[in-house]
C-alpha cells in the first residue's frame, strides 16, 4: 500500500487521531479537532484509508429510530498508529532541529 | 432563523455535498455523499453558516484522485479543471464554426448533418470524461462567458457585450446546474433521457433570449418572437425574417431579425454544443458506457506510474514533452489562424447575415490570447497523457 505524503494537513489529521488510538471519530470531529475545512479533510481521510492507516465503519444504529442518517466513524488501524507515531516523533525532531540552533549540524 | 429560511438553506446545502459527490472517483461518490448528508443532518441545529461552509468547501474542492493515482496538488487540480473548460468551449466554438462553413458552403441540409456529428463528437468526450477528470459545469460557464466576450474581435457582432453574453451564460450555466442535479437525483429512470432533452433545449432557449433581449429592444424587436429565436439561430439566415428593415450602406434589403439572428447564432452554438458535452453523462445509460467500454478507469496497474511509456525496456515519461509539443503546435495553429486574410467588412456582413460568419477567436489578434491558447493545450496533453494507462 502507497505511503500517505505526509503534508501538514495529513500531520494534523494523524495527529488528531493519536491523541486516543482506540477512539472512533466521526468527520467533523476530525475537523474541529484539526481546524481543517471538510474539503481537505474528507480527501485525506480517503488516502489513510487507502494507505491502510486509517480504517471506517458505518455506525450501527437505526436511522428511522434515531431520525438521522448513519454516520461514518474513522479510526487508526494498529499499522497506521505505529506509522503515525513514527511520522509525528520524525517531524517533531526536524522542527526541534530547526528551532534549536544547537542542535542544527553545522 | 424560520423553517422555510432553514429548509432552504438545508437544500442548498444538500445539493452542494451531492454535486461535490459527483466529482470524485465512481467508487467513492454514493458513499461520501451519503456520509456528508448525515453529517449535515448532525449539523442541524448548528448556524446556517456553518452548514453553508461544511458543504462549499466540499464543493469548491478538488476531488480525491482516482484509487493508484499520484495525488495532485489543488492548484494543479485547479489548472486541469480550467484547461478542460477552455478546451471543451474552445472545441464547441470551432466546431460550430465549422457548421456555419458546411451551412455557408453546402447548403442547410448538409449543415444540420455538420451539426449532429460536432454533437456526437462532444457527447462521446463528454461520456470519457469523468470524475475529477471532468471540468465543472461553473469552469465551462466561466470559459464560455470569457470565449463570447474575447472572441468579438472587429465587433462585428454588435450585441456581444458584457450586456447580451452575461446574462446568456449566466442563464445557461444555472439552468444547466440545476438540470444535472435533477438528472443525478433521477438516475437511471426511464424518463430520465427526456427530461435531460428537454431542460437541455429549454435551458438553451432561455439563455438564448436572455442574450438577446438587449439586441432585440436596440433593434425595435417585440418579444412575441422570442420563442423562436434560439431554433432560428441554428438555420440559414433568412429562412424567416421578421421586425424593421434596416438601412445599412451597400447592403439594402434585409431586416433587423437577421442581425438578431446573427448574434444569437454565435452565442447558441457553442452553448450548445457545451450542453451536450455536459449532459451526454446523464442522457446515455452509465451501462451502455460501460459495455462500449467509454469509461475507462484512470487507475494504473501495480508499479507502473501515469504518464509512463514503456519504450526500448525503459519506462520514460513522457506527459510534459507531449504537454510543450501540444503548446507548441497549439502557437502555430493560433498564429497561422492570425495571419488568415481578414474578410472585407461586406463579405463579413453577408455572413452575420445568412448565419454563417465564423466568430469567436477574435483573441487570437493578441499576444496574451495565443499564449493562454497555448498553455490550455499544454495542460490539457499533460492531464491526457497522464492519466493514459502505460502501454
Amino acid at each position: 500500500m502507497p505511503t500517505p505524503r505526509m503534508t501538514t494537513p495529513v500531520l494534523k489529521v494523524v495527529a488528531a487521531l493519536l491523541a486516543d488510538p482506540a477512539a472512533e471519530r466521526y468527520g467533523l470531529q476530525l475537523m474541529e479537532a484539526t481546524g481543517l475545512a471538510s474539503g481537505t479533510l474528507y480527501p485525506i481521510l480517503v488516502r489513510l484509508e487507502r494507505a491502510g492507516w486509517v480504517s471506517s465503519r458505518w455506525e450501527q444504529t437505526d436511522p428511522v429510530a434515531e431520525r438521522r442518517p448513519v454516520r461514518r466513524y474513522y479510526r487508526l488501524t494498529a499499522a497506521g498508529a505505529a506509522a503515525a507515531r513514527d511520522e509525528v516523533t520524525r517531524m517533531h525532531a526536524q522542527m526541534a532541529q530547526a528551532f534549536d540552533p544547537l542542535a542544527r549540524p553545522v | 432563523m424560520s423553517p422555510s429560511g432553514s429548509s432552504v438553506v438545508d437544500r442548498l446545502a444538500r445539493f452542494l455535498v451531492d454535486r461535490a459527490a459527483r466529482r470524485w472517483p465512481a467508487d467513492l461518490a454514493e458513499p461520501m455523499a451519503q456520509e456528508w448528508r448525515a453529517e449535515l443532518a448532525a449539523l442541524r441545529d448548528e448556524p446556517a453558516v456553518r452548514r453553508l461552509s461544511f458543504a462549499g468547501s466540499l464543493a469548491l474542492s478538488p476531488a480525491v484522485e482516482p484509487d493508484g493515482a499520484e495525488p495532485v496538488l489543488a492548484l494543479e487540480a485547479w489548472a486541469r479543471s480550467a484547461a478542460g473548460a477552455v478546451g471543451i468551449t474552445v472545441l464547441a466554438g470551432a466546431l460550430f464554426n465549422g457548421v456555419h462553413t458546411v451551412q455557408h458552403r453546402a447548403g442547410a441540409g448538409w449543415g444540420f448533418v455538420a451539426l449532429l456529428a460536432g454533437a456526437a463528437a462532444v457527447a462521446v468526450l463528454g461520456r470519457r470524461s469523468h470524475g475529477p477528470y471532468r471540468p465543472p459545469t461553473v469552469a465551462v460557464g466561466a470559459a464560455l462567458c470569457t470565449f463570447l466576450l474575447a472572441g468579438n474581435r472587429i465587433a462585428v457582432m454588435p450585441f456581444m457585450g458584457w450586456i447580451d453574453v452575461l446574462p446568456a451564460v449566466l442563464t445557461w450555466t444555472v439552468a444547466t446546474v440545476l438540470l444535472v442535479s435533477v438528472a443525478s437525483r433521477a438516475g437511471r429512470r426511464r424518463w430520465a433521457p427526456a427530461v435531460v432533452a428537454a431542460g437541455g433545449l429549454l435551458t438553451l432557449e432561455l439563455a438564448t433570449l436572455a442574450g438577446s433581449l438587449h439586441g432585440a429592444r436596440s433593434l425595435g424587436l417585440g418579444t412575441a418572437s422570442a420563442p423562436l429565436w434560439f431554433p432560428l439561430a441554428l438555420l440559414p439566415g433568412g429562412t424567416v425574417t421578421f421586425g424593421p428593415p434596416l438601412a445599412v450602406v451597400g447592403l439594402p434589403g434585409f431586416h433587423a431579425s437577421e442581425m438578431l439572428l446573427g448574434n444569437a447564432s454565435a452565442m447558441a452554438g457553442p452553448m450548445l454544443l457545451c450542453s451536450v458535452f455536459l449532459l451526454s453523462r446523464e442522457f446515455f445509460p452509465v451501462t451502455a458506457a460501460n459495455r462500449l467500454g467509454w469509461v475507462a478507469p484512470q487507475v494504473p496497474a501495480a508499479g507502473e506510474t501515469p504518464g509512463t511509456w514503456r519504450i526500448r525496456g525503459a519506462r520514460i515519461d513522457l506527459s510534459i514533452p507531449l504537454g510543450v509539443g501540444a503548446a507548441v503546435a497549439a502557437l502555430a495553429a493560433c498564429e497561422a489562424v492570425r495571419r488568415m486574410p481578414p474578410a472585407g467588412l461586406e463579405a463579413t456582413w453577408h455572413r452575420l447575415l445568412d448565419n454563417t460568419t465564423v466568430f469567436g477567436f477574435g483573441f487570437l489578434a493578441h499576444i496574451p490570447g495565443r499564449v493562454a491558447m497555448a498553455l490550455a493545450a499544454g495542460l490539457l496533453a499533460t492531464h491526457l497523457a497522464a492519466r493514459r494507462r502505460p502501454a
